[in-house]
């Protein structure tokens, strides 16, 4: 005989419809929303896996920034054991979208071997003038085929939609912290039609395939890593042999120069020399001149300490006279003055006044060169003068600028040999040495700055013009600086391996957090479904207590009375599932499909059964409820007969009554009664809420946070235009446009992942950057403050890209700039630290389009606009956001509507009662619904500041930790007041349904027997 | 006039074939301040007949008054304002409210009235003050059913009605609590309409109806009314 309680099931259905209904529902939808996404993501991620094979997927590339040598290329294929496959592309801006709006547009030859296309929609492009477009980005643009694309150099007409493996995401670069297929597209064109956009923006990229594929991941992590270091390696020698050839070209041309410069040093010394000397003996003469024959006897019978007669009597001797001339003179000489009587004396010996002179030396003993020494002595005695100064008078000089310029050569003879430097042999340049203090040593034995202080007295003294020297000098010393030219270096600009390229391997790793996440919320949900379940049970057994009672002192099992409990819940919980599942075959896989297909530019797919799905949504289900539900009826049916038959069936007996002040109003006290006789009902209410809330919240926040965001980055832009030029050598006109350095190095942060931040060298009294930065100290962005938890003081690490060189910064303070992670730094402090000239600038900000700028000297140009080009994707993603906004509102009104309602049931025959009594079916509606409106309030309020921190840390511990980049944690206070109104309508909405069913609790109901 | 008069009260349940007619033209008058008894065996309609005053349930023919008022004319919202302010319930099962104190489920009652008796003192002559803090669950049979009649009492109700008052408790507990409803009578002069099938119970009550098949089979006056503590059975 069948078991005629089953009879009771399809009464129970009937007569609690309400519930079983909702529940129901709520299951189909619930379960078909997770069925449907479980079978998308199970079909689009295989299709997306086989694609690797499919369409032979790159397992890394490499891309230069010029066309590096076939040797290099070989060398790196040898080492790495692999092939290389050139995949160049051009970054083209195109211009269909307005000047303002910034789409830039990977576009690439022919690929027929590695990372092959796949065509989604109309063909490939067959003419120069064709070009087949990413899908996602013309659908997200709309962009049709036949539609045309200008560039700046061409135009195309699109051929058809393509999907490119190596781009199911549409990351731009690979640090970027968001895809974007509002504004970066890949494309394919002819190889007519790529060689026709020039070379402007072109990058070698090659993909490469290893020659003996990887077993797992490990081993492709330990490959790379080692095609790295022989990247590294392999580069390092061909750059060192670069620059080594540079410093020898230079070295040879300091040689020719050194060896002038020594002879042009001799010649200006000789030249210096003679002048002096000449101007010596000048002055002499000058000085001479002024003495008369007297005179100059004078001061000559003075040094020589003779008498005057002395030496006219011996100077009559040498005049060999005879007697009479004697006499004559002896008898003149008392009449004539001594004058006259030379001159007679002279007139007779037929001497003349220089044999005279040559005379007195010779009766005195002194030397001609000497007698000029005294004469000169005596002349700058009497002139009150020195000889150094008629000398420097006689070269137009001061006396102290000669001394300077003698005093200087005397030192300047050290250096003699010196200067030149053809004996020596060039520097030898070591890499790794370069690398860390960046300056390569000339090995001169001469200091240019005594060599220029040489120069400077000379030309101080303006006796030499000392121009040429000076200029072969400034040749010699700026070769001597040696900056070797690293535009010829090999230059990396991007390295990926495969399993760290976002484009590629983003979609998988996201489609498997969303099926991580997608689970968890089925099990949340579950959970909480099946203590409501539970409750709703419980609330049963307390009503039926005494057929309990009644059933089990008649010989029925508890194990029949626990199956006879569970059956219905857990056949809705199965029923629900089948018909879920039907559902998300039907209906929800395509919706999800579409979801993945908006996000990602993802290859064709077809739909596959989904074993996974069901056990997940069917059997976890099943399995759950029947968990939850055995374990509160195991511990209910513990309760004896007798207590049944009593109507005790609590496992707290006899519980005491909380007291509560009679001071209270009565509604009041009614109300908290309530709430204390369904504790365990709020309890889960409240988990409900917070969950519900939490998804609605989640549903809701993106929306302003973007909003927000945009504006923030907008608000904190440094400039307008921030354009990146391709040498310092260009020049604009504009005064307003300031210098700037920037560089980019990578986050080294342990448990993050690599985020790419960019170094700015800010010069002082900047006009943009309105920061006193410290020297020796840098500020650094918001996001790097806030997502690394950093405080002033701390230092920050940053490595270089494709390389083990680190930098370590201190940190100031933060600067408000929002559109990147960045770090500011003096602009000295950068050129010191990453060794670049006093004129090395990498960039120009601007508030003001910098047209005297060729477009072919312009790298790239950062616009107001460009800082928002994450939101404008992230908006576009945020559509199929509000599923779990109105996830959030269904669970609301579910969990509301199961929870009072079993409130109210449980309360009917009180509620009968008191109608009894008199009281009016809004005064009932108050005493039973007032708690559960406090605690739906109560729970909405609790819930709001534990959302936020819940969110807060999953931003903070997940977000910020998986995602690159940076959005500031901002949830809008309008999310949270939302969120209050969606509850306490759906609320309402319960309440109204509730008030209806009080008014239909029959008085006759408090007639009937009560088990309490 | 009588204070309520029932005037061919019938009342049938179930359609068709299971058409079943609990009160066949029912006539009866009670006076103000009575204690009235309606005995009789069980599905005589007494408890029916009970609802019908009490306005919890309609007649299918025939007129109820109570103080000169016809019940069979209010609609929903005047049928609440007549048992809010005129009645008073008393069940079997006392029907507390499981959730609320001794002296709370009292309060449930004086809420309705505009001047309630002072729940503490009713609380002593009912013998429950000690237990006032205590939930229905940890109370006697008795305790409850005192609780139930304070309740009913509090808000001084013109009418009494008492639905097997004693069907639950035992001789001794039984006999307090109709002494407790006469006590109430004599203290605050309510009419008290009570239904029981315990014949000895007729001995306490001014006037007696016994029913049986839907009919009023006797009615009298008792001329010798006896004090509720010397019934016996």
């Amino acid at each position: 005989m069948k078991n005629p309680l089953n009879k009771r099931f399809a009464r129970e259905l009937k007569s609690d419809a309400g519930k079983y209904i909702a529940v129901f529902l709520f299951l189909v939808l619930f379960i078909g929303v997770i069925s449907g996404f479980l079978v998308a993501d199970n079909s689009v991620s295989a299709a997306y896996h086989e694609g690797f094979e499919k369409y032979n997927i790159e397992d890394g590339h490499i891309t230069f920034a010029s066309e590096p040598p076939e040797e290099i290329l070989a060398q790196i294929e040898k080492a790495g054991e692999l092939e290389f496959y050139n995949l160049f592309y051009k970054n083209e801006a195109l211009v269909d979208f307005g000047a303002d709006t910034v789409k830039t547009v990977r576009i690439y030859s022919e690929r027929d071997t590695v990372n092959t296309i796949c065509l989604m929609e109309g063909k490939m492009p067959a003419s120069e003038n064709e070009i087949a477009i990413d899908r996602l980005f013309a659908e997200t643009n709309k962009v049709n085929i036949g539609d045309t694309l200008h560039f700046s150099k061409c135009e195309y007409k699109v051929s058809g939609y393509v999907a490119l493996p190596d781009y199911s995401c549409l990351y731009e670069n690979n640090s970027d912290m968001m895809f974007s297929a509002v504004n970066f597209c890949v494309a394919v064109v002819t190889p007519e039609g790529f060689e026709n956009l020039g070379d402007a923006h072109m990058f070698y990229n090659y993909a490469w395939k290893y020659l003996k594929p990887y077993a797992d991941e490990a081993e492709q992590n330990d490959r790379s890593e080692a095609l790295i270091k022989s990247l590294e390696n392999i580069i390092k020698k061909y750059d060192e042999k670069l620059i080594q050839a540079q410093v020898d070209a230079v070295w040879s041309d300091a040689v020719a120069l050194s060896g002038g410069l020594e002879k042009m040093f001799k010649d200006a010394a000789d030249e210096i020399e003679k002048k002096v000397t000449k101007a010596g003996e000048d002055a002499v003469k000058e000085a001479l001149a002024t003495f008369s024959q007297d005179e100059t006897s004078e001061i000559l019978l003075k040094e020589s300490g003779m008498s005057r007669e002395q030496v006219y009597s011996a100077m009559m001797e040498k005049a060999d006279l005879t007697s009479a001339q004697k006499l004559k003179l002896a008898a003149d000489s008392k009449k004539l003055s001594d004058e006259e009587l030379l001159e007679e004396a002279l007139e007779m010996t037929g001497l003349t006044q220089d044999d005279l002179a040559a005379m007195l030396l010779e009766i005195t003993g002194i030397t001609e060169e000497r007698a000029a020494e005294i004469l000169f002595d005596e002349y700058c005695k009497k002139n009150n003068t020195t000889a150094q100064a008629l000398v420097a008078a006689k070269l137009g000089t001061t006396e102290q600028a000669l001394k300077d310029m003698q005093s200087a050569f005397e030192d300047a003879e050290n250096l003699t040999g010196d200067l030149d430097i053809s004996s020596k042999e060039a520097p030898k340049i070591d890499f790794d040495k370069l690398e860390k203090d960046s300056d390569i040593e000339s090995g001169l034995d001469f200091s240019f700055d005594d060599i220029y202080s040489i120069i400077d007295k000379v030309d101080a003294a303006n006796v030499y013009d000392m121009a040429d020297i000076r200029a072969t000098l400034g040749k010699l010393e700026k070769l001597m600086d040696i900056h070797p030219d690293d535009s010829e270096l090999i230059d990396i600009k991007d390295y990926i391996p495969r399993y760290q390229n976002m484009a590629i391997m983003f979609t998988g790793n996201d489609m498997s957090s969303d099926h991580a996440t997608v689970v968890l919320m089925l099990y949340i949900m579950l959970i909480i479904l099946a203590f409501v379940f539970a409750i709703t049970i419980s609330n049963t057994i307390s009503k039926e207590a005494g057929s309990i009672g009644t059933l089990r002192a008649s010989g029925y099992g508890r194990g029949e009375l626990i199956r006879h409990y569970l059956v219905l819940p857990v056949a809705v919980t199965a029923l629900g599932a089948v018909a879920g599942n039907i559902l998300g075959y039907t209906v929800f896989e395509s919706v999800f499909v579409k979801i993945y297909y908006t996000s990602y530019s993802l290859v064709n797919y077809k739909t596959l059964m989904n074993g996974e799905a069901f056990l997940l949504t069917t059997v976890s289900s099943i399995a759950l409820m029947l968990i939850v539900n055995i374990f509160v009826l195991v511990r209910k049916m513990k309760v004896r007969p007798l207590d049944f038959l009593r109507g005790e069936v609590s496992s707290h007996k006899r519980k005491k009554a909380v007291k509560l002040s009679p001071k209270l109003p009565f509604l009041q006290r009614f109300g908290l009664r309530i709430f204390f006789q369904n504790a365990g009902s709020y309890v889960v209410l409240f988990f409900g809420i917070l969950f519900g809330g939490m998804l609605a919240v989640f549903g809701m926040l993106f929306g302003p946070m973007f909003e927000d965001y945009s504006a923030l980055a907008k608000d904190t832009m440094i400039c307008d235009y921030q354009y990146i030029v391709k040498n310092d050598s260009v020049e604009t006109a504009d005064k307003e446009a300031e210098k700037f350095c920037l560089t980019a190095l990578d986050t080294d942060v342990k448990g993050y992942v690599k985020d790419s931040v960019s170094i700015y060298g800010i010069s002082d009294n900047s006009s943009y950057i309105k920061a006193d930065i410290p020297a020796g100290k840098v500020f650094v962005s918001e996001g790097i403050m806030k997502k690394f938890r950093f405080e002033p003081g701390d230092k920050l690490t940053l490595k270089e890209p494709y390389s083990t060189k680190t930098y370590t910064f201190t940190i100031a303070g933060d600067y408000p700039y929002l559109a990147s992670l960045a770090v500011f730094m003096p602009r000295e402090d950068y050129l010191e630290m990453f060794d670049k000239s006093d004129e090395y600038f990498t960039g120009y900000f601007s508030n003001s389009e910098l047209n005297d700028i060729n477009e072919d000297d312009i790298y790239t140009t950062l616009r107001l606009q460009d800082a928002t080009k994450i939101v404008d994707q992230l908006s576009s993603l945020i559509g199929f956001m509000d599923i779990f906004m109105y996830f959030g509102v269904v669970m609301f009104l579910l969990l509301m509507f199961l929870l009072t309602k079993q409130i109210i049931e449980k309360n009917s025959q009180s509620i009968a009662m008191t109608k009894i009594l008199g009281f009016k079916n809004d005064e009932i509606a108050k005493l039973y619904l007032l708690a559960t409106s406090a605690a739906v309030v109560i729970s909405l309020l609790l819930s709001m500041p534990l959302i936020h921190l819940l969110l807060q840390w999953a931003f903070r511990y997940y977000l910020y930790v998986k995602m690159s980049g940076y959005i500031p944690y901002i949830i809008s206070n309008t999310c949270y007041v939302k969120l209050f109104v969606m509850g306490i309508a759906s609320y309402a909405v319960v309440a109204a349904l509730m008030l209806l069913k009080i008014r239909k609790v029959p008085m006759g109901e408090a007639l009937k027997n009560q088990n309490m | 006039m009588s204070f309520c008069k029932l005037e061919n009260i019938r009342k049938s349940f179930g359609s068709g074939e299971n058409r079943v007619e609990v009160l066949k033209g029912i006539d009866l008058n009670i006076e103000k301040g009575e204690i009235c008894v309606l005995l009789g065996p069980s599905g005589s309609g007494k408890s029916t007949l009970l609802n019908i005053i009490g306005g919890i349930e309609t007649a299918d023919e025939g007129t109820v008054s109570v103080n000169g008022e016809k019940i069979a004319d209010l609609g929903e919202k005047a049928l609440t304002e007549y048992r809010r302010h005129h009645l008073g319930y008393v069940f079997q099962t006392y029907n507390l409210i499981p959730n609320l104190t001794v002296r709370e489920n009292i309060e449930v009652g004086a809420y309705l009235s505009k001047n309630p008796l002072d729940i503490d003192e009713l609380m002593e002559t009912l013998g429950i003050a000690d237990q006032k803090n205590k939930l229905p669950n940890q109370l006697s049979g008795g305790q409850q059913q005192r609780t139930s009649i304070g309740r009913a009492i509090v808000k001084n109700p013109d009418i009494l009605l008492c639905d097997e008052p004693t069907g639950a408790l035992d001789y001794t507990t039984s006999k307090e609590i109709l002494k407790l409803i006469e006590d109430v009578n004599k203290k605050y002069g309510n009419t008290v309409i009570m239904v029981t099938h315990n014949d000895a119970i007729k001995n306490m009550a001014d006037r007696v109806f016994k029913l049986r098949d839907g009919v009023i089979r006797k009615s009298y006056v008792n001329e010798e009314k006896i004090p509720a503590s010397e019934l016996d059975w």
